[in-house]
């Protein structure tokens, strides 16, 4: 496979299969300082059950605890010694481990990840300790923190009881209601090499690394695991409101996407950027600077692989009220649906954006996330590389078109946040 | 042991005080420059705290000859952003840019620093939302904590405003204190830094522009303004508008970063809890699981560092919590490293700085840094190397020589509301208030 571009640097990505079948890609550039090696499984909190909500990040932080050949505390121990900085991440559609590591230490790392994927082993005291850090990670994380309770809600109102609808780290209840064989369950089913993508960047030799990978990982029994089909149900439009200790409040609108795999995907994002790329984009150009509604206002574009969204919120000024921030936002989706952005618009939006992927691709990291992401969205490493081509090439009549849309076509959600005992509360 | 390299970094003098640091390496067509300057806002009377942060804020509302939407338009036609940051004893000003524009940011850099509106009008609301923002950064818990720990460490001093000021000396500053502020703040020595694929290539420009800005604005004389010691035994608390979690610090005054042992002392805190295999982060998450986040760092200052251990444990749970870490502590200064486990901690350390050099973006302000601080950039390898040839007893010897583990602690934490707080009289002598001192109940 090659990309459709001429700078040379991307040809250098090699893709590839392990007979077990676990996929594969490559970023070698022998001018960086490290290499970042990342694991990514295709099984995300859409993969659990209601009841069993959090599984899947509950079993993130279990895969740090120990296998049945290396004891608890001996991973870390071990990836420490060799100077590793790891991490995981879960999120709706996959989780994803990562380690940044000087190169020479990557063949006892993939030692490492080998034997955890293949033997985990959870322990009842481990699994009670590490259930008790993931609720004071919800505590912390999301109770503590007023943005990310209304974003629960807010996904709640919006995917309902499908598998969009819960939070990614699970409901209190359920954190305190499943066993370690449940975790155990769950590595079994999913943890399947078929389910696993491995996104290696930085300064390796290829054929060495793929030597390596077929000796550790490959070491994998493949078995069957089909990850299984979800669907997901949008609501219709709604307006709600809640009331959190927040200072200021805030307004939510989002529309729902047809997802990363769409072809409209591309179109999603410069309008994204349009919106709220820079300080002179039009959200804040109209809501901050000139009619002075906001403290911030910002588009986010989510990127998951079932039907996805987009996002407007905003922290309104003193005495501005929600209603207020709907027509200024309408009114900047009416001037793009009438006339289209400017040329001026359209050019500067799209520089930010080559600047801004320029500056994402300077480490390591973001170079294997970049691969892993695009693999799990669009089952094509490359896919994200050339989803900057095809931003280029969107018009000012596809955004106007995609205006139109939000205005008048798509469902749209809407959560205003009140402070705690404000006045519109009572 | 991990080798950091000897990276392509280099420093050049400028005419006068000022000097340039030169970072290569991959960098994808763009240029990154810093400009660092030697001055920060503990050299504020006290009525007018917070004045360089709100003239630091005003560049971006727009210059004489352009309004704010044309300003930031004309930036980001070049694919460029900045950044601008006030801290006590410094601050600095971030470009990055497509690199073929460089030139034309450059230009509009200068503009930007150097002839800002600072329109009256402006600043009028930039000090109403900077007071609504203030409020909505006390949401969280942690939010709370890092307002709290200037006053508590260095109450009654130039340190114990936050860079931002109080909303009370924000109120008092007026338009026309802003530009002379500004040029204070430009006419500090300063450090330019390039970080590119060549960066030999731009010298020559960023060289021009720093000549230019002492056209406008020659080198003053400001004089460094010392970090007054840490106020030890003191306790804060405060409560949290919601949520059932605490967040907490504990402190204590450390050596200073000039300390002939400083090498040692940051081996020292790396091997109490700045990974998951030390003692800290083991008997807090890994045994028990207090706390999803924690962690201990040593913050280094030239007069007296701090060291601080944060966590985020339930509010019921936070004076246990507060007496698991100091235990942790204190057990660990009793007891000497092995050469085994110190190695490994060496090993983790040096991973960490190899990857906080990764990009010459990184490198380029690390090395400003080390710079600012009147040390060769060489010390991006050198300070690695030095560290992995200390021996255990060595390091474990920094406890004893500096009383770590026997002097007073300082307690700060944010506390939920309608959480009880009997387990601070179980594990401490007392409830934590306002300049209260606790001792620990063993």
């Amino acid at each position: 496979m090659r990309l459709n571009r001429k700078d040379s640097k991307f040809e250098a990505i090699r893709l590839g299969q392990l007979q077990n079948g676990l996929s594969y890609a490559l970023w070698p550039d022998s001018r960086d300082a490290v290499a970042t090696l990342q694991i990514w499984v295709s099984v995300g909190s859409r993969d659990e059950a209601n009841g069993k909500t959090g599984l899947a990040h509950m079993l993130e932080h279990l895969m740090f605890r120990g296998s049945a050949t290396v004891p608890d505390g001996e991973f870390d121990r071990r990836m420490e010694s060799l100077g590793a900085q790891v991490n995981a991440a879960t999120w709706l559609d996959y989780t994803y481990y990562t380690t940044t590591v000087h190169a020479a230490a990557l063949p006892e790392v993939l030692e490492l990840e080998a034997d955890r994927f293949a033997h985990l082993l959870i322990t009842q005291e481990v699994f009670r300790a590490e259930r008790e850090v993931v609720a004071n990670e919800r505590r912390q994380v999301v109770e503590s923190d007023p943005e990310s309770m209304m974003m629960e809600r807010f996904y709640r109102e919006i995917y309902g009881e499908s598998c969009y609808g819960w939070p990614t780290i699970g409901w209190s209840d359920d954190i305190a209601g499943y066993r370690a064989e449940d975790a155990q369950a769950f590595h079994q089913e999913a943890y399947a090499p078929g389910r696993l993508f491995v996104s290696i960047a930085g300064a390796v030799d290829p054929s060495q690394t793929l030597a390596l990978l077929e000796r550790t990982l490959g070491g994998l029994t493949p078995r069957a695991s089909v990850r299984p089909q979800r669907e997901v149900a949008l609501s219709e439009s709604f307006c709600r409101t809640m009331t959190l200790p927040v200072a200021a409040p805030r307004v939510n609108l989002a529309w729902p996407t047809e997802g990363r795999r769409a072809p409209s995907f591309a179109v999603w994002c410069l309008l994204h950027d349009l919106l709220s790329g820079g300080d002179s984009a039009l959200l804040p150009a109209a809501l901050e600077v000139n009619e002075k509604l906001v403290l911030d206002v910002n588009a986010s574009q989510y990127d998951h692989a079932l039907p996805s969204l987009f996002e407007i919120s905003a922290t309104l000024r003193q005495g501005v009220g929600p209603e207020r921030i709907r027509q200024a936002v309408d009114a900047v989706l009416m001037k793009l649906a009438a006339s289209g952005p400017t040329e001026d618009d359209m050019v500067v939006a799209k520089t930010r954006l080559r600047a801004q992927d320029a500056l994402s691709l300077a480490g390591t990291y973001a170079r294997a996330e970049d691969l892993g992401e695009s693999w799990i969205a669009f089952g094509d490493p490359l896919a994200g590389l050339r989803l900057r081509d095809e931003i280029v090439a969107v018009t000012a009549a596809e955004i106007r078109g995609l205006a139109h849309r939000m205005l008048h076509e798509l469902p749209r959600y809407e959560l205003v946040v009140l402070p705690t005992g404000s006045d519109e509360e009572a | 042991m991990i080798q950091i390299p000897r990276f392509d970094v280099a420093l050049e003098p400028l005419p006068g005080m000022d000097r340039m640091v030169l970072s290569g390496g991959p960098s994808f067509g763009i240029v990154s420059i810093r400009i660092h300057f030697d001055h920060g806002t503990a050299s504020e009377p006290d009525e007018v705290s917070g004045l360089l942060d709100v003239a630091l804020t005003m560049l971006d509302r727009g210059t004489h000859r352009m309004p704010r939407l044309v300003l930031s338009r004309a930036f980001e036609r070049l694919g460029a952003s900045l950044g601008v940051r006030a801290f006590r004893t410094s601050w600095y000003v971030d470009l990055t840019v497509l690199e073929e524009y460089l030139d034309q940011a450059l230009d509009l850099l200068l503009e930007y620093l150097t002839d800002a509106a600072f329109d009256a009008e402006e600043l009028s609301d930039v000090l109403t939302e900077a007071e609504e923002e203030a409020e909505t950064a006390l949401e969280d818990p942690s939010g709370i904590l890092a307002r709290m720990n200037g006053p508590v460490l260095w109450s009654g001093t130039a340190w114990e405003h936050h860079p931002d000021g109080r909303v009370e000396t924000r109120r008092r500053i007026k338009a026309e204190m802003l530009a002379p502020r500004m040029l204070e703040a430009l006419g500090a020595k300063a450090v330019a830094g390039i970080a590119a694929e060549d960066p030999g290539r731009h010298a020559t420009a960023v060289a021009g522009w720093m000549a230019k800005l002492r056209t406008l604005v020659p080198v003053n004389k400001s004089e460094k303004v010392r970090r007054p010691p840490i106020r030890t035994g003191a306790v804060s608390a405060a409560r949290t508008r919601g949520g059932a979690q605490a967040a907490l610090m504990l402190s204590a005054p450390a050596p200073s970063s000039l300390d002939e042992n400083w090498d040692a002392i940051v081996l020292h805190n790396a091997a109490f809890g700045s990974g998951f295999m030390t003692p800290l982060v083991q008997r807090v998450r890994g045994k028990e699981g207090l706390s999803y986040g924690i962690g201990s760092t040593l913050v280094p200052d030239r007069e007296e560092s701090l060291f601080a251990v944060q966590c985020s444990p339930q509010g019921s749970k936070a004076a246990y919590t507060a007496s698991v870490c100091l235990d942790a502590w204190e057990r660990f200064v009793e007891t000497p490293l092995t050469d085994t486990y110190l190695e490994q901690v060496k090993s983790y350390y040096l991973g960490t700085l190899l990857m906080r050099a990764e990009t010459v973006r990184q490198r380029m302000g690390q090395a400003v840094q080390y710079v600012t601080s009147n040390r060769p950039v060489s010390e991006l390898w050198e300070h690695p190397r030095r560290l992995s040839e200390l021996d255990a007893p060595t390091v474990s010897g920094m406890a004893s020589r500096y009383g770590f583990g026997t002097g007073s602690y300082i307690v700060v934490c944010a506390l939920p509301k309608g959480i009880s707080d009997p387990g601070w009289k179980r594990h401490f002598d007392a409830l934590p208030r306002e300049g209260v001192h606790l001792r620990r109940l063993r």
